[in-house]
């Protein structure tokens, strides 16, 4: 099997509180992995230590068979390989959907700007949302600023996605077509990395669920042998809490 | 009192008085240009994460915050010829106001750069930007349309501080009228013509800084509580200005 991510021992401390303790994870190429857990468990810093916006405190991270860990100022030229989503979407407040899209490509890459934009109405359409390239994050609903957001990372045509909480911020009716998206984007081979309190995204989109607790992956297993019986009782009570 | 009229009426309308206040504007103008370029350089160097380089901003904000801006115009023109720097009137006028602008703007320009969230800054650099391309890209547009009211006060301000160049004998509104009545003792008439054209050119800049809010509001960004004119005429806003 190989891997496109593979973590080890990811130590992480803010001051005094240790976030992560000894975190070892893994994505193979084209794997869904879903990331579940209480808060406070540390998800949501471990996403953000494996694309470098956090330096880790000790640990190691191979990516595409690259250790990256130490990458210090190169740490950029790492991010423009990992897409992230972000709980709040982050558009940039200034710019149209289609610009937002396009500014990475384009200020980055050095993308020719008319070939960018092409690109980015074609990921506009991807996300469902052909017809709004010249509307303002303020002007779109949370769930269409989402589905912007995701586009907006996968213009720079990422090997693997990073997914913080993307609908947790979200109008119960509009979670539905993000998770839509994101859905499909996994069925299409990309990999992923999800933090989410969805279980209805983890049973039906899931390749692999991990389940982390005060700052340990506690368990792991497939998507369809995760939602049986046989899971340790923490978890249990973890997923007993999530479905009420 | 019919000839004083006419008299002032007469002052209005001669080349002399129109040119100084075309000097006015155009001292305060370029003035507020270079402030605003020293105060985003003072308010970017204030962001860097070395120290030294911050010690100097606040050791420049602390120079000429600390001194009287009458004092670091006379200071220029008076000390820089005996390092064998001799500045036309205009650009030594130029000069200490911009120099004294920039250290004040800088906090109105820092204020806009914190006005842009966190998110923003981190989901610029997942997307893989550099720390630069972060600020050119995302922070500063974003921040400049945040200050772009209380520049305009700055500039109504600087209109009325400009007057202070008159003693480094730049022949701007206010030498004209001293040097027209001190010819013929017709202070009430030459001040007075002095004073007409000072409340024209503020009042003129707040119907546009009003016009101009109102546009940015109308584009739909976080548009700050409303400020009538009336309030804006009696210097509600005028803080900065008032304090050297």
């Amino acid at each position: 099997m190989t891997h496109l991510l593979r973590a080890t021992a990811i130590w992480k401390s803010f001051g005094a509180t240790k976030v992560l303790r000894g975190v070892d994870l893994s994505v193979a190429r084209g794997e869904c992995l879903v990331l579940l857990g209480p808060s406070g468990s540390g998800k949501s810093t471990l996403l953000r230590c494996l694309n470098l916006l956090e330096p880790i405190s000790s640990g190691a991270i191979l990516f595409d068979g690259e250790d990256i860990a130490a990458a210090g100022r190169k740490a950029s030229l790492v991010r423009q390989r990992i897409g992230m989503v972000f709980q709040n979407f982050e558009l940039f407040q200034h710019l149209s959907a289609l610009e937002n899209i396009a500014l990475a490509p384009i200020r980055v890459k050095g993308e020719n700007p008319q070939r960018a934009r092409e690109h980015a109405r074609h990921l506009l359409a991807k996300v469902h949302l052909p017809d709004k390239p010249d509307a303002y994050p303020d002007e779109l609903s949370g769930g269409q600023q989402q589905r912007v957001a995701i586009a907006r990372a996968l213009a720079m045509e990422p090997t693997l996605m990073l997914y913080d909480e993307p609908t947790s911020a979200l109008d119960p009716e509009t979670v539905g077509e993000v998770l839509q998206v994101m859905q499909e984007l996994a069925e299409e081979g990309m990999t992923s990395i999800v933090v989410t309190h969805e279980m209805r995204f983890a049973r039906r989109a899931a390749d692999r669920v991990v389940f982390m607790d005060g700052g340990r992956v506690e368990h792991e297993a497939s998507g369809r042998d995760f939602f049986c019986d046989t899971v340790p009782d923490r978890v249990a009570r973890f997923l007993g809490r999530m479905e009420q | 009192m019919a000839g004083s009229f006419h008299l002032i009426v007469a002052y209005v309308l001669s080349a002399s008085f129109f040119e100084g206040a075309l000097m006015t504007l155009s001292i305060s103008l370029a003035s507020l240009l270079g402030g605003m370029v020293v105060g985003l350089l003072l308010a970017v160097l204030q962001e860097v994460p070395w120290a030294p380089v911050r010690a100097a901003a606040v050791a420049y904000l602390w120079l000429f915050r600390g001194t009287p801006v009458l004092f670091q115009l006379i200071f220029l023109f008076n000390v820089l010829p005996s390092f064998g720097i001799v500045l036309p009137g205009f650009t030594c006028a130029v000069l200490a106001l911009a120099l004294n602008e920039g250290a004040y703007m800088a906090e109105i320009m820092r204020s806009g750069i914190h006005a842009v969230g966190r998110g923003q800054r981190l989901a610029a650099r997942a997307l893989g930007m550099t720390d630069w391309q972060v600020m050119r890209c995302v922070v500063l547009p974003q921040a400049l349309r945040i200050v772009i009211p209380p520049i305009g006060n700055q500039f109504i301000g600087m209109l009325k501080l400009s007057a202070l160049v008159s003693v480094i004998a730049v022949n701007d509104l206010l030498l004209v009228a001293n040097q027209t009545a001190s010819a013929n003792f017709r202070y009430l008439e030459a001040l007075s013509a002095a004073g007409i054209y000072y409340l024209a050119m503020t009042t003129l800049l707040m119907i546009g800084q009003s016009v101009l809010e109102r546009a940015l509001r109308r584009r739909g960004r976080r548009g700050e509580g409303h400020i009538r004119l009336s309030q804006r005429l009696l210097g509600v806003m005028m803080g900065a200005g008032s304090v050297r």
